[in-house]
């Protein structure tokens, strides 16, 4: 009678392994929108040539850079005295303004004329460059944002 | 009885499989954490950034407020510039005081624990002049302990290490990127990231470039062999909810983590085959990167890349994850790209 009871509690327990195995199992896995595509295609990354004095297929979208990069100097390991320049490592910043239909984004916020006009009322001497892209814009609104940059006196470069 | 033996069978067999699994399960965790130990070359907490400050400024904040520069400095990487004013017997402790005179005879109590450091102060004299690279805290009970502790990482006479203008960021061993740096937004703003100015040459977005459909960018980095093949590749990418079947799996943060991994490695890649770990920044951000580590092969006649992809959430609806590919051949210690790119990890801003 005793043993009977323990193989009961036995075939318990290996009935309700196995139901929380199943259960591990039926867990579905997350799944990509578009199983398809790359996200990353790697193969074509690598075959790509790096930039350097080749350059790169292709262009940023951002654009040209702007030839204001001073030289990387290292401040290595203690066997190597490097002659290191005064100037302090600057934090500064790029603004990208881009002009979609009559619709205007300053980094990636939607934004107005009037706004823009505000920002630039003031010196900002933390941005690196600014850069205004023409993303199918309605040609009056692209000239207007011209003209506020223009007569705020800032440089931008048209990408 | 019959049946007494079969349940004797049944009980020893479930217990030598049960054994077996947590034995199995104990070595393989033991192997990942020795792997792990070495392996991980993006681990933010192996390579913090260190403030750098000069030891009058720390002085006179804690003359003035103990407890403004308490708030300002507990638990903060100092690189503290300053001179040794006293050195202990046991070449464990030093006393830095400022390099200009002052008022008040307050010192920051520097203490080394390892080796590399005690050499160093070994070498070291009384009059020194010397950049500290440690952790700041201070007495615990403020009436009984006033005093200002480093506990010193890494230590360097002025000869081997130039000042450093206050408030720069730094590595231990000195690193530092001394270039203009620029700002990148993705994911509509939400996502602000800093790299070195030099970096926008060699960036590329990879949806314009038909390199995936991922948003975000391509840097393309030389390393130490610099035969111009097999660039170190940089991506920085936000993935949203929208590229998920049921974007509501976006809260199923490790279930998208291999999602992703599994598209872009390939759908026969091994996820136990990848070394994994968790890290929480120990910088005060709490931002937790959750690493995988593994091999790619581009084709079967060059020596696979190593590919190292960390993740970190960004708002509900989103992951931001850096993925790194590097030559198997190349010496990483000697990599300068580590060093950039985690500048740039440890500079990313969420919001």
């Amino acid at each position: 009678m005793r043993n009977k009871t323990r193989i009961k509690t036995l075939i318990v327990m290996l009935t309700l392994a196995c139901v929380f195995m199943l259960c591990g199992f039926a867990i579905k896995a997350v799944k990509l929108y578009d199983e398809n595509s790359k996200l990353i295609d790697l193969d074509k990354a690598v075959k790509v040539e790096p930039i350097g004095p080749g350059g790169v297929d292709g262009t940023d979208e951002e654009g040209s850079v702007s030839a204001n990069e001073s030289s990387k100097e290292t401040v290595s390991t203690p066997s190597a005295v490097s002659a290191i320049s005064k100037n302090k490592a600057e934090l500064k910043r790029t603004v990208n303004i881009s002009v979609r239909s009559e619709e205007i984004r300053m980094d990636d916020k939607e934004t107005t004329l009037s706004d823009i006009k505000e920002y630039f009322s003031e010196k900002h001497s933390d941005i690196a460059y600014i850069e205004l892209t023409d993303d199918y814009a309605e040609a009056e609104t692209f000239k207007e944002v011209m003209k506020v940059l223009d007569e705020a006196g800032v440089d931008y470069e048209v990408g | 009885m019959k049946s007494d033996k079969i349940i004797s069978k049944l009980k020893k067999s479930i217990g030598l499989v049960f054994t077996a699994t947590a034995f199995g399960a104990v070595c393989m965790m033991l192997m990942g954490l020795d792997f792990l130990n070495d392996s991980l070359v993006l681990d933010v907490n192996k390579n913090p950034l260190y403030k750098s400050a000069e030891a009058k400024t720390i002085l006179d904040k804690y003359d003035k407020s103990l407890s403004d520069a308490k708030s300002k400095y507990n638990g903060v990487r100092i690189a503290v510039h300053g001179r040794i004013g006293s050195k202990k017997a046991d070449g464990k402790e030093i006393g830095i005081v400022s390099l200009e005179d002052r008022s008040g005879s307050s010192k920051i109590i520097g203490k080394a624990s390892g080796r590399a450091a005690i050499s160093r102060i070994a070498s070291l004299k009384e009059g020194d002049e010397v950049i500290v690279y440690g952790k700041i805290s201070f007495g615990l009970i403020d009436q009984i302990d006033k005093n200002i502790y480093i506990s010193i990482d890494s230590i360097y006479s002025i000869d081997e290490v130039k000042s450093l203008p206050e408030g720069t960021d730094s590595f231990s061993d000195g690193y530092i990127v001394r270039e203009t740096m620029v700002s990148k937004t993705i994911a509509n703003g939400k996502v602000m990231y800093f790299m070195p100015l030099s970096w926008e040459k060699k960036g590329t977005s990879i949806k314009k470039e038909g390199l995936g459909t991922v948003e975000g960018y391509r840097y393309v980095l030389d390393n130490p062999k610099a035969d111009g093949e097999n660039c170190d590749n940089l991506f920085i990418c936000y993935f949203d909810s929208k590229l998920l079947k049921n974007e509501d799996d976006i809260t199923d943060t490790i279930g998208v983590e291999k999602a992703i991994i599994s598209n872009i490695l390939g759908d026969e890649v091994d996820m136990g085959s990848l070394l994994m770990n968790t890290v929480t920044a120990q910088d005060g951000s709490g931002v937790k990167y959750q690493y995988y580590k593994g091999t790619y092969d581009s084709d079967l006649f060059t020596a696979p890349y190593r590919v190292e992809m960390v993740f970190r959430k960004a708002g509900e609806d989103g992951i931001l994850f850096y993925l790194y590919l590097y030559d198997n051949d190349v010496d990483m210690a000697k990599n300068d790209n580590v060093k950039d790119i985690l500048y740039v990890m440890n500079l990313t801003r969420v919001n």
